[in-house]
């Protein structure tokens, strides 16, 4: 009788102990799940809070920026923020105008070079790779300040200030190794076998690259490219400092120089232009998303 | 490739034929790089000015040199420039990390969260400048708006205005940009540890906490500190966001090296001080750079 009646407690104390501990579980899995959504939800309010109030400034009339408790949607929305920008004195279409142009021409020259020195340290069996490979990595690692001047006193002497071959030939070396990086790990999953066949089929080199590998790298020229996008889009301090004249400069130097100190005031204005200025990277990255992040990863974990 | 009959291109082997892809882009940067910072030691010796050419540039041994050290901007920058470095690599890492692992467990929207925790990272820097000098600012600011509401302030302030919170604001500032960049790499290298070691670990008993000690940090170990060194050197050469904010003020609270080169090279107009700095600054730079790597292979070692 005893026994059986230990055995009974044992038992449900057996069954208490395993309810307790699947219960437990589950408890500390809701708690750990909370504690986790509680996480992401901080860090998407510190990142968005600040964008969406941006936003929501650039559509506000000057006196509603100042309202003091704050408007978080503007009770009078407005577009004269935006429409500043495209009154005929605004050159804000203009800087749009050479920014295009300088971020076309340094993807495709990037892109142009890069991939050619990407393949050759794929491929070949280069006898200079290391040292090349360390030479990117070298001119990666100057501070731009430091080139500021010399490269503003050599392109006066050599007339490339305000040019766009002048800018494109400051942005290109500075996108190069990065573009290198990227390509050379998307050659080097693509099998050999396949140029090897378009040897054997009579192919040359060049045309091995330029039809058989080429053509399967897109991700990778893409994943490249929108790096070199971003980077061109952004690069503020050569612009300013190469493209010296109004017409000249770029989107990023050019509303920059619109909101300079004395003017930090019209905050409705300046907040209109960041949107703008933030829109055709913003719309890349949604599209490209995808293949920024491969190509952030292949550069990285390679490395 | 030696088995085939390759056609040759113009004759050239293969070594050749590679030599010819990478000349354009060794070239490139070497004309556009390595050239321009050869002229800039070539002008630090010199008594050049931009606006006043008619010095031209005769020759005057180490005078600029001895220039820069006598001024007391130079240890100050010097040492804002470390600090700065060291302060913005943590912060972002510790942001980048934390988005990391949280994205890293299964929950839904997953993808969504990720797509949005980067936009900071896409954004141009002057417009991530201009937004935290609306937000930050001393009269209108919403932070200090809503730091009043919730009784942490008294009153407003002005944040990129007091020396200490300008600096602690300038490497806040820059971080919210980059931490992207450590997420998406740190996701991605938590994602290549083995499920089965971690479960493996959690039915011997080990809590979250210990897995991460002594499962997840150990395996990550390499691609951190591959990622805290790269970051610590980019930091150092940081211009944009400084300049943008706070343009090295007030007074010279952030004005780290970059900025001063700057200074001294664009608003003093003192060409050939500004090229002695930078040269200073680049060995500096080659120092810190050497120490971090060979710190760096040591700590990978063991």
């Amino acid at each position: 009788m005893q026994q059986a009646r230990d055995i009974s407690t044992g038992i449900s104390a057996d069954i208490a102990g395993l309810i307790k501990t699947v219960l437990d579980r589950r408890i500390r899995k809701v708690i750990g799940t909370a504690a986790i959504f509680a996480g992401v939800a901080v860090l998407l309010i510190m990142v968005l809070f600040p964008i969406l109030w941006m936003v929501s400034t650039s559509f506000k009339v000057e006196e509603a920026t100042f309202n003091m408790p704050p408007e978080w949607i503007p009770r009078a929305p407005t577009l004269e923020n935006y429409k500043s920008f495209f009154t005929s004195g605004s050159m804000f279409l203009t800087w749009v105008k050479n920014s295009t142009i300088v971020c076309a021409a340094t993807v495709f020259a990037a892109l142009t070079f890069g991939s050619m020195a990407a393949y050759a340290l794929s491929r070949y069996n280069f006898r200079w790779t290391g040292p090349v490979m360390l030479f990117f990595v070298f001119t990666q690692m100057i501070p731009f300040t430091l080139l500021l001047l010399p490269e503003y006193v050599l392109f006066s002497k050599l007339k490339l200030l305000n040019t766009y071959l002048g800018l494109t030939l400051a942005y290109t070396p500075i996108a190069l190794p990065l573009t290198i990086w990227i390509l050379k790990g998307f050659f080097d999953g693509i099998p050999r076998e396949l140029e090897e066949a378009a040897y054997v089929d009579g192919c040359g080199r060049v045309r091995a690259l330029i039809s058989v590998v080429l053509p399967l790298s897109g991700p990778g020229l893409l994943s490249a490219g929108i790096y070199v996008l971003l980077m061109a889009w952004q690069e503020f301090i050569f612009g300013l400092t190469l493209m010296g004249r109004p017409e000249m400069r770029t989107l990023i130097a050019g509303m920059y120089m619109t909101f300079h100190a004395d003017l930090r005031v019209y905050y409705g204005p300046m907040m209109a232009g960041a949107v703008l200025m933030s829109l055709p990277v913003v719309i890349a990255y949604i599209f490209l998303q995808r293949y920024l992040i491969q190509g952030l990863m292949a550069g990285a974990l390679k490395g | 490739m030696a088995m085939f009959q390759v056609k040759r291109f113009r004759g050239l082997s293969d070594q050749q034929f590679a030599l010819v892809l990478v000349m354009p882009a060794v070239i490139l940067c070497f004309v556009v790089i390595v050239i321009p910072i050869l002229y800039n030691v070539y002008l630090s010796f010199t008594a050049y000015q931009i606006v006043d050419p008619e010095r031209g540039f005769a020759f005057v041994g180490l005078k600029n040199y001895a220039r820069v050290l006598r001024r007391t901007d130079f240890l100050s920058s010097f040492g804002k420039a470390m600090i700065f470095s060291v302060g913005a690599t943590l912060l972002e890492f510790i942001l980048g990390f934390a988005a990391a692992l949280l994205l890293n467990s299964q929950i839904r929207l997953r993808e969504l969260f990720r797509g949005i925790l980067v936009i900071p990272w896409v954004m141009p820097t002057v417009v991530v400048a201009y937004l935290w000098l609306w937000v930050l600012n001393g009269q209108f600011g919403i932070l200090n708006w809503l730091l009043v509401q919730i009784g942490v302030l008294s009153e407003f302030f002005n944040w990129l205005s007091d020396p200490i919170s300008a600096f602690a604001g300038v490497i806040f500032i820059n971080s919210w940009k980059t931490f992207p960049f450590h997420m998406v790499i740190l996701l991605a290298a938590l994602q290549t540890i083995p499920e089965e070691l971690l479960e493996a670990a959690n039915i011997d008993g080990a809590s979250a906490i210990q897995r991460f000690w002594r499962i997840t940090l150990p395996l990550m170990r390499y691609v951190i500190l591959a990622l805290l060194m790269f970051r610590f050197i980019l930091n150092l050469r940081n211009f944009d966001i400084i300049f943008m904010t706070t343009e090295g003020g007030p007074g010279i609270a952030t004005l780290t090296m970059p900025l001063w080169i700057y200074r001294v090279g664009f608003l003093e107009w003192d060409t050939s001080m500004a090229a002695a700095i930078a040269v200073l600054w680049a060995i500096v730079m080659a120092i810190v750079a050497g120490l971090v790597m060979r710190f760096g292979r040591l700590a990978g070692e063991d």
